[in-house]
């Protein structure tokens, strides 16, 4: 017994005489043989497969059995539901007494009437039973079911543009042919044959196979010309079959890729990856597949929400763990802060009487200027101002500030006597921070001077009292 | 059981279970203890907020206050009895003299009442200086400040009283300016300064 490969999605061709497993990369993991009479499918395949594929690996199956019905047909645009409805319809009419499992799949086509190609497939359903329960058996998943000539034509895409009418040889490692004209996204007829070893005999063979094939064609479609024939799995024909073929068939060759195998895996991945695929597995098999789906998407969730839960439960911790050092980063600053407050207290005690002198002498300081600065404004009077009586006293409010009280007389001389107090008045209004009064006091008489004569000009005097304030 | 019922049961146990679990055990308490925490960092940041912020010292009144010869100590005395009043009334007269005289004012007379002390007197020319065993106290944080006035008379013209404010900020006992007064008649002028100087009573 062989060791189980690494688990990866294998691919279960089947064919009229049995089945053959592979790997994605094309590595062939054996022939599985047709059982004989009475022998269960499952029983002879279920031990093979589980030798040679590790358990839960998804299983692709290729289709390519004779037994398999298979039809195009121009369609307008269906839903999922009406195809597959239309594939129950035609096969019952088709298929007799048997069971049968069908699929549908609708392929846009510009050359197709209603502007839609429906794929139709079907099988009877004790064969696709039979192996889906083979798979099972090993326990692997069954995951599509695709027919040989749509994973053909899928694959085919990926090769590049291409003609709408399309004559195609497609030849497998066994040497058996496939010789299918696709009109635009249809398979409008197929025949298949085994080709000799013997090269001269396979190519005169392929030759017979191709001229029967496209007089059958023109007799039908007299306008019908195909300008190259594709070949797939072959990379080489002789000069000879050439030569023949286009002098005969007015064809040319094609060879469009040397193994047919890729161009099969690519088109089995296409047909896989699109919505509303044809997939010949009983729908219950289908949707297990999905609910399987689903389930692990919910095991996804489920699993999502324990790492969301433990992603909260270490991020609330770790703000813990934050607020926890804030916290005695904080009453460590308060036990300093407190521990401080003491020596502080001293720190104000001693203080004080400091402060209280340099406050002092700030204000003696302050004083001094505000007392000089006023002193020397009153105490310039202008010519024919004669002070008697100055007083200045520091207002016990705060901002310092002073009140003055000034007492004199203004002498009529070159001017009458009012002008010069009228230009101490000025004076004194334009020192800073100063504020008169309103004028209390103005009393103008004759001057009268003992010994001396009288002038009008000179006698009249102004007697005045004047107060206000300084900051 | 089998299979399909475990699952269930695992499912809902991860979908309703590990939330209760969650919001139970892990958010609740941890909720609980954080507000905590954060009633602390509050009740810890008011108690910050009420502590005083005291200016620290600066170099210079480090330098002052841990010289116990400094200047300042006795600008502002504490007279806890009569000697003292009177000494120190003795030291602001004559410190008023001298330092006037160092600067060209003559100090004519003082007038002042200060508690027991009523003073209106002429000043000698040239007040000597005897060594009578007085000595300036110096300053107590304890005692309250209380002030007193003294007219001291300025011989001259009036910026003599200018100059003499200027000399104030040498003389030790604080003497602030607090008026001037000056009269002037066809006899004689008259002009003083008011001063008033700070001591501390217990």
């Amino acid at each position: 017994m062989s060791k189980p490969l690494a688990k990866t999605t294998v691919t279960l061709m089947v064919d009229d005489q049995g089945g053959e497993l592979f790997l994605e990369s094309g590595e062939n993991l054996g022939r599985l043989p047709e059982p004989g009479p009475g022998l269960p499918l499952a029983a002879l395949w279920g031990p093979l497969l589980r030798e040679r594929v590790v358990p839960a690996t998804e299983v692709q199956i290729i289709v390519d059995r004779s037994t398999m019905l298979l039809q195009c047909q121009d369609v307008p645009f269906l839903s999922p539901k009406e195809q597959r409805e239309a594939a129950v319809r035609i096969f019952a009419a088709e298929g007799g007494a048997a069971e049968l499992v069908s699929s549908a799949a609708l392929d846009v086509d510009a050359l197709a009437e209603g502007g839609q190609v429906l794929w139709l497939a079907a099988l009877p359903r004790v064969e696709m039973d039979g192996w889906v329960a083979a798979v099972q058996a090993a326990g692997l998943i069954p995951v599509s079911a695709v027919p040989f000539q749509r994973a053909l034509l899928q694959g085919l895409a990926s090769l590049g543009e291409a003609p709408p009418d399309r004559l195609l040889l497609a030849v497998d490692h066994h040497a058996a042919a496939h010789l299918c004209y696709f009109r635009g996204r249809s398979l409008a007829l197929q025949r298949g044959f085994g080709i000799p070893a013997d090269p001269a005999e396979a190519e005169e063979l392929i030759y017979e196979e191709v001229n029967r094939l496209l007089q059958f064609l023109k007799q039908k479609n007299r306008g019908l010309v195909f300008h190259a024939m594709e070949i797939v799995g072959l990379d080489e024909l002789s000069a000879g079959f050439r030569a023949r073929v286009r002098s005969a068939l007015r064809m040319d060759l094609s060879f469009l890729a040397p193994a047919l195998w890729p161009v099969l895996m690519e088109g089995v991945r296409r047909e896989r990856s699109r919505k509303g695929r044809l997939n010949l597995l009983p729908l219950e098999i289908q949707e297990a597949g999905n609910t399987r789906v689903f389930k692990h998407l919910v095991w996804a969730c489920a699993a999502g929400v324990g790492v969301l839960f433990l992603g909260a439960s270490i991020f609330l911790y770790s703000q813990e763990l934050l607020l926890e050092r804030e916290v005695a980063r904080a009453s460590r600053l308060l036990a300093d802060r407190e521990s401080r407050t003491e020596a502080e207290a001293r720190i104000v005690e001693a203080r004080i009487p400091l402060l209280r002198v340099m406050l002092a002498e700030r204000r003696q300081g302050q004083a001094a200027a505000a007392l000089s600065r006023v002193g020397t404004a009153i105490f310039r009077p202008p010519q024919g101002i004669q002070l008697e009586k100055v007083e200045v006293q520091e207002t016990p409010a705060e901002p310092l500030a002073l009140a003055f009280t000034i007492t004199g007389l203004a002498f009529t001389e070159r001017s009458f006597s009012v002008g010069p107090l009228a230009q101490y008045l000025a004076g004194l209004a334009r020192e800073p921070g100063l504020t008169l009064e309103p004028v209390a006091e103005a009393t103008i008489s004759d001057r009268v001077v003992e010994g001396r004569e009288a002038h009008l000009d000179q006698v009249a005097i102004t007697r005045f009292t004047l107060k206000g304030t300084a900051k | 059981m089998n299979r399909r019922n475990r699952e269930r049961l695992m499912l809902a146990g991860l979908f309703g279970l590990v939330p209760a679990v969650f919001i139970f055990a892990v958010l609740l308490p941890s909720r609980k203890r954080m507000e905590a925490k954060k009633a602390r960092m509050e009740a810890i940041a008011l108690r910050l907020k009420a502590l005083p912020t005291i200016q620290p010292l600066s170099a210079r009144e480090r330098r002052l206050l841990a010289d116990p010869a400094a200047a300042w100590r006795t600008r502002i005395p504490l007279l806890r009895n009569d000697a003292e009043r009177f000494a120190h009334y003795h030291f602001v007269v004559s410190d008023l003299q001298g330092a006037w005289k160092r600067e060209g004012v003559q100090l004519l007379g003082v007038r002042a009442s200060w508690d027991v002390i009523s003073g209106s007197y002429s000043m000698p020319r040239d007040l000597g200086d005897p060594d009578l065993g007085l000595a300036h106290k110096g300053t107590a944080a304890a005692g309250q400040v209380q002030g007193w006035v003294l007219d001291a008379g300025v011989a001259g013209p009036a910026d003599r009283m200018f100059q003499g404010m200027a000399a104030l900020a040498r003389i030790d006992p604080l003497l602030e300016p607090v008026g001037l007064r000056w009269e002037s008649t066809p006899q004689r002028t008259r002009q003083s300064l008011l001063l008033r100087n700070l001591i501390l009573a217990p």
